[in-house]
């Protein structure tokens, strides 16, 4: 018991010491964006120096021992990247991007076991941690391969082929009040702007974002855990504080077709029979704030409403017919994504999008049509939608279930769209609650 | 695909089997009964990894993914060398992020297809093993009876890939063990050298080479058998050299239909074997019709073949030539190529003798486990005149011919 205490303290210290730098350096996110700028312009020697730099000051902060891992990654020091992951994930139990990262080092010199298993952590400390379950996929993948080349006597190759394990540059702050789908996850994922309370500014794109404190997180419990699950069952997802049913491991079946995991969470939500909204005689009792999101009918919201219908918990539409040439932009959307059709994917995006992770407008295109092509089969479907419209500016929030052979994944997600000459085009999208 | 006419060919209940259904799918017809899942009797050996895998799937058909891959780790570290088990593991590994619906369907199709059928028909054989096993109230209908110094029989179900080890013990047989088989590329009936087939008889087991002296890939060691037989030289089988023997290190087991004619058991399997076995004794018996009938029908079986015997050893006792060459086919021919005139006169014994007594004694009778109806009996003829006393070893083949069983083809041992 004073153990397990004297360990909880520890943690407590360091994230106050962590918080501590970073009130008490303005200067910090320059540091980390000057090391960002010297390694995507390929000079990793000197990232490396300057970082050795900060961390001769600051010696615990993980932001920037993460983005020295990431270096030594880069310059193919291996041993060294794992010995800083590996403490890493010793001081911060939680984070599960050090162990992703470890598991991408240990796949590459093709030490499977150990990549899956800190890959699971990863998932464990996460379980809507969309690049783990990717590239444990990939990892399960691989060693299937060497299991079927054991088989088929293929003969061992000799160097462990190249692994499409993916790298995180960067802390998603996935623990806390930020959410970030980090690079794999097969939905475009701008920054989400932490607090509801200015929706339309635009999230500072941060390279890095700084760890969140876990009073952050445990104040927002259901950004902890997304929407979101996984059909494989070898992990069973860690639920924090959720009285929501908690997605049952389903155990792949070996069958054709993929089992549907059980819907996960999304509490008290009457299902409403089809997306498109039909005239509800509704007493409106105020105003609907249009950028607000729509919260569904709780059954401890105090309003007054006259019937407990179904209906219920469609929002309150000022135009119907706005709202349902949103969703229909939004179906055309999720069809163009599963068609695969890229150009046409692309069109449903407003020029004044703001890509995710800071990347130019290009390059994000390039990284999706990457994504999207040649994917084998994919499906993506929207359900649940929920639509405001204000003006011109419209919101909905969906459940999106994405499958491609190789992932299936629930996930919420919120589009945010403008109306530009008559048209509606997505200018911001962002998964999680 | 080949997984379809594969399916058609083994009737494995569909590599449903791999999915879910594996332990239930349909087994041949030629078992009477079956009885589902009997613990496999007692034996002191390191975990079976036929077992193993049957367990494998049991798990996963109650969607034990978990315990499934467990499973199947262990199963490839105690046998690095099972391929089937690798396989398994692959498609496992798999199952954690998409679903499989056949055994190792993620193997890229063009870069190994025909071993990636072998191994299916491995499977599916493997898998057929538990199922088919017959019930305890069964016996092999090929074992009629065996001589009480004869402790054990093999029997070669080459339509299953199986080979059952009998004991026999206070006159009666008990089934020991099981083990998976490979037989000739090209299956049963081999007729002449290089056919590529396993020949179909009653054989039996005529020596005994330790693994060191042979080549690899006869694994650790060889039983040989008698073929050809007598049966098989009357009727001008060619070939030489079938052996019992294990496999090279590389491999823990063969593909079913994988040997020039050798009958193919693991090095562990191989091993019992050679432990059980008694050279020049023990009888093994293959055929594509192995039967397993109840003891009524063992002992009406029994009780022709024994009055068959008894109906010939009168006729020499009474002198009656006429009836005792009705009791010869007229295709009889021996080894040495005599006719039934030449090989009865080569018989005579003490032929001005008034009285002779014959007798039969230690006898064996087995029926060979094909479509033909053919039994072989092994007696000890005595014959006693006076005080002149003759006694020899005896070998009988007996075929139906219409409604009547003929001897085909005799010699003496």
């Amino acid at each position: 018991m004073k153990k397990k205490t004297a360990q909880t303290m520890r943690l407590v210290l360091i994230t106050a010491a962590t918080i501590a730098t970073l009130l008490a350096m303005p200067a910090y996110a320059d540091e980390m964006a000057d090391v960002s700028k010297l390694l995507k312009a390929g000079k990793a020697n000197e990232a490396l120096i300057k970082t050795n730099e900060y961390l001769a000051k600051h010696p615990g902060d993980p932001q920037m021992r993460f983005l020295k891992g990431v270096i030594l990654t880069e310059q193919n020091k291996s041993d060294e990247a794992i010995a800083v992951f590996t403490k890493l994930t010793e001081d911060y139990k939680d984070l599960p991007e050090p162990y992703n990262n470890l598991a991408v080092l240990y796949a590459a010199s093709g030490q499977y076991e150990k990549a899956r298993i800190a890959l699971e952590k990863a998932i464990r400390t996460n379980p809507s941690y969309m690049t783990a379950y990717e590239n444990l996929g990939d990892v399960y993948g691989k060693m299937a391969s060497q299991a079927y080349d054991k088989a088929l006597a293929l003969g061992a190759t000799g160097a462990p082929t190249k692994s499409k394990l993916t790298l995180l540059r960067t802390f998603s702050a996935s623990t806390g009040s930020k959410v970030v789908v980090p690079e794999v996850a097969p939905a475009p994922a701008p920054v989400v702007a932490a607090a509801p309370a200015r929706p339309g500014a635009p999230a500072p794109v941060a390279l890095i974002s700084p760890l969140p404190s876990p009073d952050v997180a445990k104040s927002q419990p259901p950004q902890r855990i997304p929407a979101l699950s996984v059909t494989p069952p070898a992990v069973q997802p860690k639920v924090a504080a959720a009285p929501a049913p908690v997605p049952a491991p389903v155990a792949a079946k070996p069958l054709p077709t993929p089992a549907p995991a059980p819907a996960p969470l999304v509490v008290a939500k009457a299902e409403p029979a089809k997306p498109v909204p039909t005239p509800v005689p509704a007493p409106v009792a105020k105003q609907p704030e249009p950028v607000k999101p729509v919260v569904a009918a709780a059954p401890a919201k105090p309003e007054p409403k006259p019937e407990p219908k179904p209906e219920a918990a469609k929002p309150v539409v000022k135009d119907n017919l706005e709202s349902d040439a949103v969703l229909a932009q939004v179906h055309g959307w999720a069809k163009a994504w599963a068609a695969q059709n890229v150009d046409s994917y692309l069109g449903y995006y407003a020029n004044e999008f703001e890509p995710p992770k800071g990347l130019s407008r290009k390059a994000w295109a390039d990284e999706r049509r990457a994504r999207i092509e040649g994917k084998g089969h994919i499906r993506v479907e929207v359900s649940n939608p929920e639509v405001t419209v204000s003006g011109n500016t419209a919101k909905v929030s969906f459940h999106q279930t994405y499958v491609s052979d190789r992932l299936t994944a629930r996930s919420r997600k919120t589009l945010v769209l403008v109306k530009n000459g008559g048209k509606w085009q997505i200018k911001q999208e962002s998964s999680g609650s | 695909m080949s997984h379809l006419s594969f399916m058609q060919r083994w009737r494995a209940g569909g590599l449903a089997g791999l999915v879910l259904l594996g332990l239930l799918g349909g087994g041949g017809a030629s078992y009477a009964a079956k009885k589902p899942q009997k613990p496999r009797a007692a034996a002191v050996r390191k975990v079976n990894p036929e077992e193993l895998l049957a367990d494998i799937y049991r798990e996963l058909a109650e969607n034990n993914l978990r315990a499934a891959q467990e499973k199947a780790d262990a199963l490839v570290e105690a046998y690095p060398t099972f391929r089937l088990g690798h396989l398994v593991r692959g498609d496992l590994l798999l199952m954690h992020t998409r679903p499989v619906a056949q055994l190792g369907a993620a193997v890229p199709p063009g870069i190994a297809d025909a071993k990636l059928a072998d191994l299916r028909r491995e499977a599916a054989v493997r898998l057929q093993a538990e199922p088919a096993r017959p019930a305890d109230t069964l016996l092999p209908r090929a074992l009629l009876q065996m001589r009480k110094d004869q402790k054990h029989a093999l029997i070669v179900d080459a339509k299953h890939s199986r080979l059952y080890l009998y004991e026999n013990r206070g006159d009666q047989i008990h089934l020991v063990s099981d083990f998976y088989v490979s037989q000739g590329k090209l299956g049963v009936n081999k007729s002449r050298e290089g056919d590529m087939r396993t020949p179909i008889g009653v054989y039996y087991i005529v020596g005994r080479l330790p693994g060191i002296k042979l080549p690899d890939m006869y694994g650790k060691g060889a039983l040989p058998l008698d073929y050809p037989n007598d049966w098989d030289k009357v009727n001008g089988r060619g070939g030489s050299g079938i052996w019992v023997h294990g496999t090279p290190p590389e491999t823990f087991s063969r593909p079913p239909l994988s040997t020039d004619g050798c009958v193919v058991v693991s090095n562990d399997d191989l091993f019992t074997l050679t432990r059980t076995v008694e050279i020049g004794k023990t009888p093994i018996l293959i055929g594509d019709q192995v039967e397993f009938v109840s003891k009524e029908v063992m002992a009406r079986d029994l009780k022709l073949a024994s009055s068959l015997v008894e109906g010939w050893r009168r006729d020499v006792e009474n002198r009656d030539d006429a009836s005792l060459r009705a009791h010869y086919s007229k295709r009889f021919k021996t080894v040495t190529d005599d006719d039934i005139d030449s090989w009865l006169a080569k018989q005579q014994f003490l032929p001005g003798a008034k009285k002779i007594s014959v007798m039969v004694t230690d006898p064996s009778f087995f029926r060979e486990p094909s479509h033909e109806d053919v039994i072989v009996s092994n007696f000890t003829q005595e014959i006693v005149v006076g005080k002149w006393r003759h006694a020899v070893r005896k070998k009988q083949y007996w075929v139906k011919e219409g409604q009547q069983w003929k001897i085909i083809a005799e010699s003496n041992v």
